[in-house]
């Protein structure tokens, strides 16, 4: 038994992992619509919502369906600064990469834009966008501007970061994707699967409706959350099946359990 | 592995607390619940209660009144009573009495709604009074029932209410009747032979109140003697 809820709990690990996709109705619906914008005319396109409800996880969905058939790059780890953000640029403007101790000249950058406007097709996928500085958001607006390199913009959606899509993108022709907390239906969906993908049917089958309800109300429907709940959870689990055995009951899923997670992290509040 | 004790020592309290939150919510459900019902049941209680306070006050002013207005006639009739008691002819044909008052069935009858009101004795009694004294039902009732209650009260009080009203006839009937029940009562002496006397036969009137003085010596009689003999008004 112990194997099969270190099972469960790794079913539940944080990270990003493609194979690892469920589709949901909601991201679906994200997904098909920032495929369909790579063919539009947008200059950039703003991947918005609150930590945890898979916008990441999009974009990684994205770059695997389309890295070899288009000009598609993602810069996944936000640079530290500018001059790194531009070396991932040179990188994917010139397939080289760019010499140490050159100095950067954005105007270069813009003139090469330019130049390659009718030859290439260049989508970037920018993830983690918030943690951007100001002004480099801006000369990412001004490129864009060049005609030839879209923007996918991910950001957090917080009052503060709103207020930075407003700055740097109101005047630009832009598409916004909002991803949202999954409703307990698809939480639903979303927990079953990512059991039954590792053959832990009988783990699923143990869940019942009070449990989601239970789940969907202390993670509010955020995937990263309820991931670190039942990831927690089964470690619990797992620590009662190998030293108090007579604590559990093989044969139902434990409320209790899910209340001791949850209170573990910072879901439930004592 | 973090502290599993500690994390059990944790649910245990939020389960405690969850517990107290399902209580209070269901007690204040409770509470919201039948707050309509307490409150219906408040404003109907002071009514209720009311209600039962006047009854009961009711029946104790009832006996009170019953008490104070028999007290009041006792107080009449021992006016009558004579200290050697005789029967004159036409009273010793008149049948053995029963006692009654004569007030308690003007109070039963007519009282209600008096005695209902929040009242002293005193006003009941006054009202009671004013009202058997003005109804002249009550009179015809109270002359109805005479023959099956044979009462020296209610004789006595048709007597002083004829006599009242100037029918000096009637009135030394009823003094007659209730002398024919207790002639030992000054009282009915008294209103007999004023009664005969108004009439114009105050030879038959001294006669009889001298053979009642001669008997009882009562100074209430020998008073009235001597107003008649005198002329005097009485």
């Amino acid at each position: 038994m112990s194997r099969r809820y270190a099972d469960a709990k790794e079913a539940f690990v944080d990270e990003i992992n493609v194979d690892d996709y469920i589709e949901l109705e909601g991201s679906k619906r994200a997904y098909d619509q920032l495929e369909h914008s790579l063919d539009k005319s947008s200059k950039m396109v703003l991947l918005f919502g609150k930590p945890g409800t898979g916008k990441t996880l999009l974009l990684h969905r994205l770059f695997q369906r389309y890295k070899y058939q288009r000009d598609l790059h993602f810069v996944e780890t936000p640079s530290g600064s500018r001059r790194a953000f531009y070396e991932k640029l040179f990188g994917i403007f010139t397939g080289q990469t760019m010499p140490k101790k050159s100095k950067i000249d954005f105007e270069t950058f813009v003139a090469f834009g330019k130049k390659i406007k009718g030859e290439r097709s260049i989508v970037i996928l920018v993830d983690e966008a918030q943690m951007y500085p100001k002004e480099l958001m801006e000369e990412i607006r001004i490129l864009s501007d060049t005609g030839s390199i879209k923007f996918v913009i991910s950001l957090h959606k917080t009052e503060d970061e709103d207020l930075v899509a407003k700055q740097h993108f109101q005047s630009r022709i832009w598409e916004t994707i909002e991803l949202k907390n999954a409703d307990r239906k698809e939480l639903k969906t979303y927990v079953y699967k990512r059991l039954l993908n590792r053959g832990l049917t009988e783990i699923a089958n143990q869940l019942e409706e009070k449990h989601f309800k239970f789940i969907h109300k202390a993670t509010e429907g955020n995937f990263r959350e309820c991931n670190k709940l039942l990831y927690t959870a089964f470690e619990i689990y797992e620590h009662y099946d190998r030293h108090e055995p007579k604590k559990i009951d093989f044969n139902k899923f434990s409320m209790k359990i899910l209340e001791m997670a949850a209170i573990k992290t910072g879901m439930l509040h004592v | 592995m973090y502290d599993i004790v500690e994390l059990e020592k944790k649910w245990q309290k939020y389960s405690r607390k969850r517990l107290v939150k399902r209580l209070l919510i269901g007690l204040a459900i409770l509470i919201l619940l039948a707050a309509p019902l307490l409150y219906t049941t408040f404003r109907s209680a002071p009514e209720l209660r009311h209600e039962k306070a006047l009854s009961v006050s009711g029946d104790k002013n009832r006996s009170k009144a019953r008490k104070q207005v028999e007290e009041t006639d006792r107080g009449d009739a021992e006016m009558l009573k004579p200290e050697v008691p005789s029967l004159s002819k036409e009273a010793a044909s008149l049948k053995s009495p029963r006692r009654k008052t004569g007030m308690k069935m003007t109070i039963s009858d007519q009282g209600g709604p008096a005695v209902a009101e929040e009242e002293t004795a005193e006003e009941k009694k006054i009202r009671l009074e004013m009202v058997a004294a003005k109804n002249g039902q009550v009179i015809k009732e109270i002359e109805a029932r005479f023959p099956t209650t044979r009462d020296y009260e209610d004789a006595m009080y048709l007597a002083k209410y004829y006599y009242g009203k100037k029918n000096y006839r009637k009135a030394e009937y009823w003094a007659l009747q209730a002398n024919t029940i207790d002639s030992s009562k000054d009282e009915s002496w008294l209103i007999f032979g004023k009664s005969k006397a108004k009439q114009g036969r105050r030879v038959d009137a001294l006669r009889v109140l001298q053979a009642y003085y001669d008997r009882s010596g009562s100074t209430r009689v020998k008073e009235l003697i001597d107003r008649i003999r005198k002329g005097k008004p009485y």
